[in-house]
Parts: structure tokens; C-alpha cells; sequence
């Protein structure tokens, strides 16, 4: 095909398109207004109780100190060091449930590594494993327990002793409210 | 050939890229976090000395029980009081005790006292005692026994060494006590 067959060829095909949207491609619609809703989403949060400060407790073979002031106790090796904090839960969404996790890796201090540390979650003395929507404005304890074993060599033993006039800081201690 | 297999890479990578997106669509997950008002654990100090009633010394060279021109049955005693000078409870116990010269039998008595003046140079000390029997290797309290000492207090002991009968003459000994203390 020479140019001008090419050129004629294109300019039928244009307009015969032309042609076609000026009239033949009209297609009908209509609308209604459908009676809707609104899908709303809940939340998840977490905040400190500012009415309840944090209480410590030390324990040590039977005998339990309670309400003890951390910032003047000095702890040894076969206390068991008690933390309890307040949160203030916040939880909606029909089937949401959650998990109070406390992020011990915000302990910091070189007594942090000689103490053992569990965590659990109790609502009036009960554990509390998983929270609900019924749990919304609750205010849930955070219980944090350091545990301080004796060493088993004796006598004098310097790894033991290295735990002496050491402190551990709960300053950035972070608790996390999780979806589970 | 090779336009067909670049064809197929790049449909490969758009649907592995779409199911990266669903995937960061559907794994939402919520969480709250909040940094609770804390505290500073402290550990304390164990440190347990020996001396008089005003101080005490890591190692106490105890001259208030020597004696000279002792005899068969004469006795030496005097006051030792142990500190707790560090800031957490402590217990003790007189771990061992040992002779430079088995010379010089000796005998050990010791009983706590309220103060060093229940425990006179000569005479009877003032309270029951809780240890009696040879100097060498003596443990007082016996293991698994310990006395408890708060910290910053202290715990009087009244020593008695006593010359055995069988003694030579022109001899003499220094012994040594040494003292363990763990943490409560």
C-alpha cells in the first residue's frame, strides 16, 4: 500500500468513528439513592490510672513487706520484688480482644540482667489473660514480679557479689495494650 | 523467546506485588502503648565487720584476748562486736577458728551479750552461752545456724579462750577467726 491508499484508509476509519459517537453510542442509565450506613470502626487504647500511684512489694522467704517505699529500700539476693501499676484500658469493637503486654526490655540497669522478670495482668486480684469490649474503662493491674535468687556457691563468690549497689530503672517502663 | 520471558516476569512481579499489598491490607493489627510511672530497684550492700563497740574493721587484730603468763585453766576473754555495716540484713556465723601453734590447747566459750559490759575480762559473762568446746575448728552457730544482724546494727560476743590443763611452758599461739555473712 502506497501512502496515499494509507492516508485515505485512516482518514474513512476517522471518519466513520466521528460518525458513530455523534449518535449511535448513546446508552441509558438511571439512579436511586439506596438506603444506607456508616461502617465505624473501634478502638484499642491504654492510659495510665493518675489516681493510683504504683505499689512495690518485697518478699523474702515468709516474710512480705508491703507498700514499701523502692527509692530508699536497698534489695539482696532472695527478695522477691513485687510491682503492681494501673492502666486504664479503652477497648471497642464487637469482637475485638486484647492482651495487656508489659515490655520488660524498657528495664534498664545492670541489676536488670541478675533479676528474673514475669509479668501478668490481674483485674481484683484475678488474672486477667484476654480483655473484651466488656473490659472498656476498666482500670487493670500491672503486675511486674523481679525475682532475686540466691547464687549457690559459697563462699565468697565474686559473679554474686558483682550484684551488690546495682539499681534497675522501671523510669521508661512501657506497657502495651495488643489485638490478639 | 526472551520478549515471552520478560512478558511473564513482569506479570510474575505484579502479582506478587499485589499480594504483598493485600497482605499489608488485611494483617492491620492495633495496639496501644503506655509508659507507666516506675521506680528504681536498688540492691544494697552486704559488709560485715569486727572490732569494738565504735567501729569495726574487715580484719581486726582482736588484742583485748591476748594474754601473757597464762597458766593451766586461766582464761582470757573479752568483748568482740560484729557490725553489719552494710545496708541490707545480714546473717553470720563464726565460720572457722584456727591455732598458729597446736602448743597451746585452748577452749572456746561464747556468749552473746546485750553490751560489752556483760562481758568482763574476768568473771562470768552475762548470758547463756552457745558455743563450749575446743578453739580449733570451732563453728558458732554449728552449720546450717546463722545470727541475724539488721543493717547498721550489731551483735556482741562474748570469747573465752581457756588454757587447757595439759599446757608446756615457754609456748604460745595467735588464733584466728574468720567470720562468714551472706544476705538474708
Amino acid at each position: 500500500m502506497n501512502k496515499a491508499t494509507k492516508g485515505a484508509v485512516a482518514a474513512g476509519a476517522a471518519a466513520l468513528l466521528l460518525a458513530g459517537g455523534a449518535g449511535t453510542m448513546a446508552a441509558w442509565n438511571a439512579n436511586a439513592p439506596m438506603t444506607g450506613g456508616t461502617i465505624t470502626a473501634g478502638h484499642l487504647t491504654l492510659s495510665a490510672d493518675p489516681s493510683a500511684l504504683p505499689s512495690w512489694t518485697v518478699t523474702n522467704g515468709a516474710t512480705t513487706e508491703t507498700n514499701v517505699d523502692i527509692a530508699t529500700y536497698r534489695v539482696s539476693p532472695g527478695d522477691k520484688i513485687t510491682y503492681t501499676g494501673k492502666v486504664k484500658v479503652g477497648i471497642d469493637g464487637k469482637n475485638l480482644k486484647a492482651q495487656v503486654v508489659a515490655d520488660t526490655t524498657t528495664i534498664t540497669g545492670s541489676l536488670a540482667t541478675a533479676l528474673t522478670t514475669t509479668t501478668s495482668t490481674t483485674l481484683a486480684g484475678q488474672p486477667l489473660t484476654q480483655l473484651t469490649e466488656a473490659n472498656d474503662g476498666t482500670t487493670v493491674d500491672v503486675v511486674v514480679t523481679f525475682d532475686f535468687p540466691k547464687g549457690t556457691v559459697l563462699p565468697d563468690n565474686t559473679a554474686n557479689n558483682a550484684s551488690q549497689d546495682q539499681s534497675a530503672s522501671l523510669a521508661n517502663f512501657n506497657v502495651k495494650l495488643e489485638q490478639v | 523467546m526472551r520478549k515471552h520471558y520478560r512478558w511473564w516476569a513482569t506479570a510474575a512481579a505484579l502479582v506478587i506485588g499485589l499480594i504483598f499489598v493485600s497482605v499489608q491490607q488485611t494483617s492491620a493489627r492495633w495496639t496501644a502503648a503506655e509508659t507507666l510511672s516506675g521506680g528504681t530497684i536498688q540492691s544494697g550492700i552486704l559488709d560485715l565487720t569486727v572490732g569494738s563497740a565504735g567501729s569495726g574493721q574487715s580484719s581486726y587484730d582482736f588484742t583485748a584476748l591476748g594474754a601473757t603468763g597464762m597458766f593451766p585453766n586461766a582464761y582470757a576473754q573479752a568483748p568482740l562486736t560484729v557490725h553489719n555495716s552494710g545496708s541490707v540484713p545480714l546473717i553470720y556465723r563464726i565460720q572457722n577458728v584456727t591455732q598458729s601453734s597446736a602448743d597451746v590447747p585452748l577452749s572456746l566459750a561464747v556468749t552473746p551479750v546485750t553490751s560489752e559490759a556483760g562481758c568482763p575480762a574476768q568473771g562470768a559473762a552475762s548470758g547463756t552461752a552457745i558455743y563450749d568446746g575446743p578453739m580449733v575448728g570451732a563453728q558458732v552457730p554449728t552449720a546450717p545456724g546463722w545470727r541475724t544482724v539488721a543493717a547498721g546494727g550489731t551483735d556482741i560476743l562474748c570469747l573465752r579462750g581457756t588454757v587447757g590443763p595439759d599446757v608446756a611452758s615457754g609456748v604460745s599461739t595467735s588464733v584466728h577467726f574468720s567470720f562468714e555473712a551472706e544476705s538474708v
